[in-house]
């Protein structure tokens, strides 16, 4: 059976895209689609199988939204709608809804060209930059971003990333005229890269590696850290400060509570030692960015109510020794030992390669979750993990209209077709430049598309 | 007892005079001291070789040679004798791998990011490459070094061959007794003794050779030049390095190499130039023993045992490869399993960072297996049969150098002692021959107070301890010197303070004066009892060593089957394999069929069709495929998984000469990874840093056997070109823009004069093997240009790194002009704009599925380029260039349905068949029907989607993969490891010496990686 799953697909246009071929014609020239109009109409969405994001699906769903916001999400079955009490309505029967994806801890919009040294704005100078802020360094007409939301990925963790404390990250809507237009939410968090007790091995030409004696420096590494800390901590406590300090100022929401320390590491020592200082320091909320070995401590992250966000699914096991499918099951071994989790996919290419999220939880769903846990581990659970979950990462009454359809499973790239999408109501055009080259080539040499 | 006397005697030679000894040609200072006195050693139990031991015999030697050693020997009047009863004497040692009295080397000074050093730093007659030092004469800046030489005799060493270790070619090494006090000019036993090689270029801080395959290929063609050089009578150059690289050819070859892998590649070199080197290797070659017998070399090994790592940390344990835990419990057994496979070889104390651990190191090899008698012949006989001088040196036979040890008892056993080394017929007095072992048990009388005291340990570290009235036992100090003992007390149990006691070697007993805490001295003595209990015959008995088996590969998922086990099955092709009910996608006409089955006998599939009975005879293994699909084995056009040390040589704009098929890796891990992601062959590639680069490899996934063996078997050899950024340098950093070419346009350049310079060079043996004139002289063989006019002749395929659509139609160009084909453009991001005139040229195209933006010229690249080129009737394949995307290339096969809307079919084509067409071994592989060969994936669902796992992976009807077997080896490894570790607690608690764990991740490769560096920057770009 080799059903068309291509966005051209005959059965798809006649049915509910000819709005959709209109908009994409407009853009045919456009490098990048225009930031999306304001969405003043109420929609519905029926013959759906929602997959709401919590855990939850419905079969034959129907999904009604208006002034941004989802009013209705319900079994058709049981639901009685009033004919025109929508302006519109999209009949798509047998094809999925998802909430729109989210990408946490990513560079993508704030680097373009990985090679090109000035496209990349992720690097600060410094070792403890908490005031420096991801956000207003966000392109939000990258050319990457199109790409991305043509696989349904509709919001980004834009992250920095060097020296100890990088700077904050802020959530994203993959869509808007600028960086002002394009936040959901502003410096939610700060990014610590915790020192590392080892490094790996180094290259040696002049025959096998040479093993690393791990990092001589950590002692004083890690003690440089806690009187950053320390002094931060301090600082933040006193009721009127001497001299204001830009750096210490930034951390005030780490002590609060309104902001999220994520700590990046990995090794299993570390990831103890993170936990251990995050204790010490009283942080109120702290997410694991990376946990490689998270699954050797889960007893020891549950207890401190430690979420991990997981390194890029699509990696090697780090030892030999290791499961040949450890990195697959990752999500899994958490999931068994009721760890908070969701994945992320920073690392090589991590602007582009956001577009692959979807596939990275169908690896977890073929290495040990159900289709829902997995939908949750890159929408639910990502807005939980990040404290937005009031307002996105599942189609849900009251929240925002973030969702997108799928003509079939969108966590298998042999299914996943975007045909429409939604962000905060508006309708999203879900063109990208690399379509239009393409369709420019196929012009060129006569062939279908 | 006149033993004073004797003494004096048997030392004599250590006056002042002969210090002065001198030289015949040196002028003398003062009145000469000649000495041609005989020495006789009487009574001694007489080792001649490891062969022969003369019980009661006289060793007579007479001006550093050996007169006699028989049981009669007649004694000469005057001359000086030393009974030996009860004592041995032994051939002195021969080390064969030294750098003794040689200046130090300094280590080149690189700077990764620094400008390129493109020449020889060396000023004057020299060949180009600065690695090449065959012009350095080990002789000719040999220089007695004491403290050296002392170390190594206390060892037992006697003569010791000795080189500069430094570079590629290292010149001559030389023989030299480590008498220092005699000068250089009487050392030297043999100036040119042997030739050393191997695979570092050592303080070279040139570019080239910047990775294994080039140090390889250097050394090739120096073989051929300098072959070229002495034959050619016309030649218009004098080349210091070649001249001396000729004069080395008469002697024997050494080869160090730091892996067992390299032993072989070695040997393989040795093959070709007809020269069998003896191996200096690295101890690790009983992990692939059966491979080294058969390349029928000799060796060189050390004894550098690893300490065990310190994990009492379990997660420091983690840091620790699997390989290098079973190495360290495996180590001490390597000498025990080439003397089993009867690979000759001498034993070096090269390697051992502590000198000290030479003897316990070599007693653990006996312990572990090493036959005593062996042990004496890797030390004596075998390397002096191997520097030829069998004559001389290595046994203790009339004529012979006067080169031997006098020791307490057998040599090997743990409590023996060396007491003299004899080198020339000069003696060095290691231990007091004449010392008396005061190790027992004793009772020490004072004052009416009686105590036990025990003396034990070593002779020349003695340990002691008193028993108390409650039979506590305290520890006291014991010093024993000249006869006398100086013991201090722990004050604290006891009221003494400290004992000097004078030792009788005719009573066996001590008298002397103790100092009590009162202040007062009181006489006492000590009676012997008994003798010392010898707790270390008790210990040995317990610890008869326990080691895991040899694991093919020596890695995690490697299996205790040995080599042959596998090669048999591959080779006959025993057995026949019956998957049932499987939906088969043919890749062939007939499509995908459901519920079929496939009969493979012999490694090939004979027959597909449903409901296939198996003969009854042929004892077929069933495999059930129910719901499941079966399908060809994944091809990876692009890989740079299993490659040692190097996957660039891009220190040049051509590095044509260089082959990846020299540097295979049959270790590394990714290839089972692979395995497990369906992939059953990959196509190893050169790097991208150069416009001309290396020659590929195509390999067989054949997880455990070893490199030569995973090669594919007759295939159409192929090169790697690139294009782009990656070739000009654009991402090297602002130092990097001295190497031609800088820019686009000097690329086409680089190859219209590479092409140039091949046709002419063609021409040349052309006319030169057409003629009849049989003295006219052969053109120099150049395997840069050989492996072009490969190209030029159709016998070798290109596939060319490439993204924008300029650079891969200028190619094109290229090659229509100077009369070749592009076979493939590998990643040819841009394809999709060129595709009309690719297909004109007949090239075939190997992309990624969705790569981009990680650098300029990949701004313009589309996932629909793999859709686009099959629209186009392109020859597509998608690839990996990535050990981690490698194991998933169905996943990237089915991108092109989301992105271009392929078939199912064709976009399983696109990682199967396809790549066996563009490698031209589609008539073998790639699909599933009769006659092909059975390189099968049975997947547990459709192959395209992301829940597919592949469940056995069958390369040549062999299951390299089966995920039932893959949950058992995880159990496996994990309880290997444990044992390992709880084995090097246990050591740790006993007192053993221990490392620190070290993480040791095998290195990734990608197009860009370049050698010289530890760039991350470069890992990147692809």
């Amino acid at each position: 059976m080799t059903m068309k799953r291509n966005i051209w697909s005959s059965e798809i246009r006649n049915v509910l895209l000819i709005p959709f071929l209109i908009l994409n014609s407009a853009f045919l020239i456009a490098q990048t689609p225009t930031a999306s109009a304001r969405q003043g109409k109420s929609i519905l969405v029926t013959g759906v199988i929602v997959h709401m994001g919590n855990g939850k699906v419905i079969e034959n769903g129907v999904i009604g939204f208006k002034d941004g916001k989802i009013t209705l999400v319900g079994d058709a079955t049981t639901i009685k709608i009033e004919a025109g009490a929508y302006d519109t309505t999209y009949a798509l029967n047998g094809m999925h809804a998802y909430p729109g994806f989210i990408a946490p801890n990513t560079t993508l919009g704030i680097t373009e060209v990985d090679a090109v040294r000035s496209t990349n704005d992720f690097n600060e100078v410094g070792s403890y930059n908490p005031h420096v802020r991801a956000l207003i360094a966000y392109n939000a007409e990258g050319k990457v971003i199109t790409t991305v939301r043509t696989n349904g990925i509709l919001y980004a963790q834009v992250t920095p990333r060097r020296g100890t404390v990088s700077g904050s990250s802020s959530v994203m809507g993959l869509d808007g005229w600028n960086w002002e237009d394009a936040t959901f939410k502003k410096d939610d968090g700060i990014h610590l890269n915790f020192p590392k007790v080892t490094f790996r091995a180094q290259f040696n030409i002049e025959g096998p590696d040479v093993p690393t004696t791990g990092n001589t420096k950590y002692d004083e590494q890690v003690n440089e850290l806690k009187k950053f800390f320390a002094d931060a901590k301090s600082y933040c406590a006193q009721a009127t400060v001497e001299e204001k300090n830009l750096r210490y100022e930034a951390m005030r929401g780490i002590f609060k509570g309104t902001q999220i320390l994520y700590i990046h590491t990995d090794f299993v020592k570390d990831i103890i030692a993170s936990v251990n200082f995050a204790t010490q320091f009283g942080i109120k909320k702290t997410v694991i960015v990376g946990g490689n070995d998270s699954w050797k401590v889960s007893k020891l992250l549950k207890k401190n109510n430690i979420p991990v966000m997981i390194t890029r699914m699509h990696s090697l096991p780090e030892a030999d020794f290791d499961d040949v499918d450890l990195p697959y099951k990752l999500a899994y071994l958490l999931q068994k030992d009721s760890v908070q989790f969701c994945l992320q996919n920073a690392g090589d290419q991590e602007g582009q390669n956001v577009r692959n999220i979807p596939f990275l939880a169908g690896t977890a769903r073929a290495y040990g979750l159900s289709n829902e846990e997995a939908v949750a581990s890159i929408s639910y659970s990502v807005a939980k993990i990040m404290g937005v979950d009031k307002e996105i990462g599942s189609i849900e009454s009251g929240k925002n209209a973030s969702f997108f359809i799928s003509t079939g499973d969108a966590l298998d790239m042999k299914t996943n077709n975007v045909i429409l999408a939604f962000l905060n109501g508006k309708k999203l055009a879900l063109t990208n430049t690399q379509q239009e080259q393409y369709k420019r080539y196929c012009n060129k040499y006569g062939i279908k598309p | 007892m006149n033993l004073t006397k004797k003494l004096a005697l048997a030392f004599c030679v250590f006056s002042p005079a002969f210090l002065n000894s001198q030289t015949v040609t040196f002028p003398t200072n003062g009145a000469p001291n000649p000495n041609h006195n005989y020495y006789a050693f009487t009574n001694c139990t007489l080792h001649v070789d490891a062969g022969a031991v003369i019980n009661n015999a006289t060793l007579l030697i007479k001006d550093g040679q050996i007169i006699d050693a028989a049981e009669k020997v007649k004694v000469p009047d005057g001359a000086v004798t030393v009974d030996l009863k009860g004592k041995h004497i032994y051939p002195s040692f021969i080390e064969m791998y030294s750098d003794y009295g040689m200046p130090e080397n300094k280590p080149a000074q690189r700077n990764f990011f620094g400008a390129p050093q493109m020449e020889n730093n060396i000023k004057g007659a020299y060949g180009w490459n600065q690695a090449i030092k065959a012009d350095v004469n080990g002789y000719a800046v040999f220089a007695n070094n004491e403290a050296k030489a002392d170390e190594l005799r206390k060892m037992g060493f006697g003569t010791v061959l000795t080189s500069q270790k430094d570079g590629i070619v290292r010149g001559s090494g030389t023989v030299v007794l480590l008498n220092t006090q005699k000068k250089e000019n009487e050392n030297i036993l043999k100036d040119r003794a042997a030739a050393f090689y191997s695979f570092s270029k050592g303080s070279s801080a040139q570019d080239y050779p910047s990775s294994l395959m080039g140090s390889i290929a250097l050394l090739r063609q120096t073989y051929l030049d300098a072959q070229w050089y002495a034959t050619n009578k016309n030649k218009t150059e004098y080349n210091i390095s070649l001249e001396a690289f000729n004069s080395l050819q008469t002697l024997p070859s050494i080869f160090e190499v730091s892996t067992k892998l390299s032993a072989l590649r070695a040997d393989k070199i040795g093959d070709e130039f007809k020269t069998k080197y003896i191996i200096k290797g690295s101890g690790d070659e009983y992990q692939r023993i059966n491979d080294l017998e058969l390349a029928n070399c000799r060796f060189i090994i050390p004894l550098n045992f690893p300490d065990a790592y310190d994990v009492e940390d379990a997660y420091d344990a983690e840091l620790v490869s699997t390989a290098d835990l079973k190495h360290w419990e495996m180590a001490p057994a390597n000498a025990k399993f080439m003397q089993d496979n009867f690979i000759p070889f001498a034993i070096t104390t090269a390697d051992l960072k502590d000198k000290a651990k030479f003897w316990k190191n070599l007693r653990k090899a006996i312990q572990y297996g090493l036959n005593e008698q062996n042990a004496l012949k890797t030390l004596t006989t075998i390397p002096a049969q191997m520097l030829g001088m069998s004559d001389k040196i290595g046994a203790l036979k009339k004529g012979m150098l006067a080169n031997f040890i006098i020791t307490s008892k057998s040599v090997f056993d743990e409590d023996a002692v060396i007491y003299e080394n004899w080198v020339g017929g000069y003696p060095y007095r290691i231990r007091d021959i004449h010392a008396p072992d005061i190790r027992g048990k004793y009772e020490l009388s004072y004052d009416n107070n009686k105590y036990k005291v025990e003396i034990g340990g070593e002779p020349d570290k003695l340990n002691s301890n008193i028993i108390l009235k409650d039979t506590a036992k305290s520890n006291l100090s014991v010093i024993f010197k000249s006869g006398n003992a100086v013991f201090n007390f722990n004050k604290d149990s006891l009221t003494l303070v400290q004992a000097q006691l004078n030792y009788s070697e005719v009573t066996n007993s001590f008298v002397g004066k103790v100092l009590a805490g009162n202040g007062k001295w009181y006489d006492a003595s000590m009676v012997r009892i008994g003798d010392a209990t010898d707790k270390k015959k008790e210990e040995k008995k317990k610890d008869a060593p326990q080691y895991g088996e040899v694991f093919y590969p020596f890695t995690s998922y490697g299996r205790p089957e040995l080599k042959e086990n596998i090669v048999q099955r591959f080779k006959n092709r025993l057995g026949a394999v019956l998957i049932k009910k499987a939906t088969v996608w043919t890749n062939d006409s007939v499509g995908i069929l459901k519920e079929h089955d496939v009969y493979v006998v012999d490694g090939k599939i004979v027959r597909v069709a449903p409901n296939i009975e198996a003969p009854k005879g042929a004892f077929a293994k069933v495999i059930d495929g129910k719901g499941k699909h079966l399908t060809a084995g994944i091809i990876d056009e692009h890989s740079h998984i299993a490659i040692s040390e190097g996957v660039n040589e891009g220190t040049q704009s051509s590095s044509s000469e260089v082959r990846i098929g020299d540097v295979v890796n049959s270790d590394d891990i990714n290839i089972y990874r692979q395995l497990s992601g369906g992939v059953t062959s990959a196509h190893l590639l050169h790097g991208s840093a150069n416009a001309i680069g290396g020659q590929t490899q195509l390999i067989k996934l054949r997880w455990g056997l070893a490199p030569e063996d995973m090669k594919y078997e007759k295939w159409d050899g192929f090169i790697k070109f690139a294009l782009g950024e990656n070739v000009k340098q654009s991402n090297w950093g602002d130092l990097n823009t001295v190497r031609f070419p800088q820019t686009r346009m000097g690329v086409e350049q680089v190859y219209y004069d590479y092409f140039t310079r091949a046709k002419e060079y063609s021409s040349k043996w052309k006319a030169f093997n057409e003629s009849k004139e049989k003295t006219k002289i052969a053109p120099r063989r150049d395997i840069e240009l050989d492996a072009l006019v490969e190209i030029l002749d159709k016998k070798r395929f290109i596939t060319c790194h490439s993204y924008v659509k300029s650079e891969i139609d200028m190619l094109m160009h290229v090659g229509d002009s100077m009369g070749f084909k592009v076979n493939t453009f590998t990643h040819i991001l841009e394809g999709y704009k060129v595709a009309d005139k690719m297909k004109k040229h007949g090239a075939a195209a190997s992309t990624f599925s969705d790569w981009w933006a990680y650098k300029m010229e990949v701004m313009d690249a589309i996932p629909y380029n793999a859709a686009l080129l099959m629209k186009m009737g392109l020859v597509t394949s998608i690839n990996s260039d990535d050990a981690e995307m490698g194991r998933r290339l169905n996943q990237e096969a089915a991108k092109s349905i989301k992105y271009g809307g392929l078939s199912e079919e064709e976009a399983w084509k696109l990682c199967t068949l396809n790549p066996a067409k563009m490698l031209h071994i589609d008539d073998k592989v790639g699909s599933v029907k009769a006659g092909k060969v059975a390189d099968l994936v049975l997947w547990s669902d459709n192959p395209l989607s992301i829940n597919a796992k592949a469940e056995k992976t069958i390369i040549d009807g062999i299951i390299y993969y089966d995920v039932d077997e893959d949950a058992k080896l995880r159990e496996e490894i994990k309880k290997e490891r444990a044992r390992i570790i709880s084995k090097m607690i246990k050591e740790k608690q006993n007192g053993a010496n221990t490392q620190k764990p070290v993480s040791r991740r095998p290195r990734l490769y990608h197009c860009d990686t370049m050698e010289d560096g530890t760039l991350d920057e470069f890992e990147i770009q692809n």
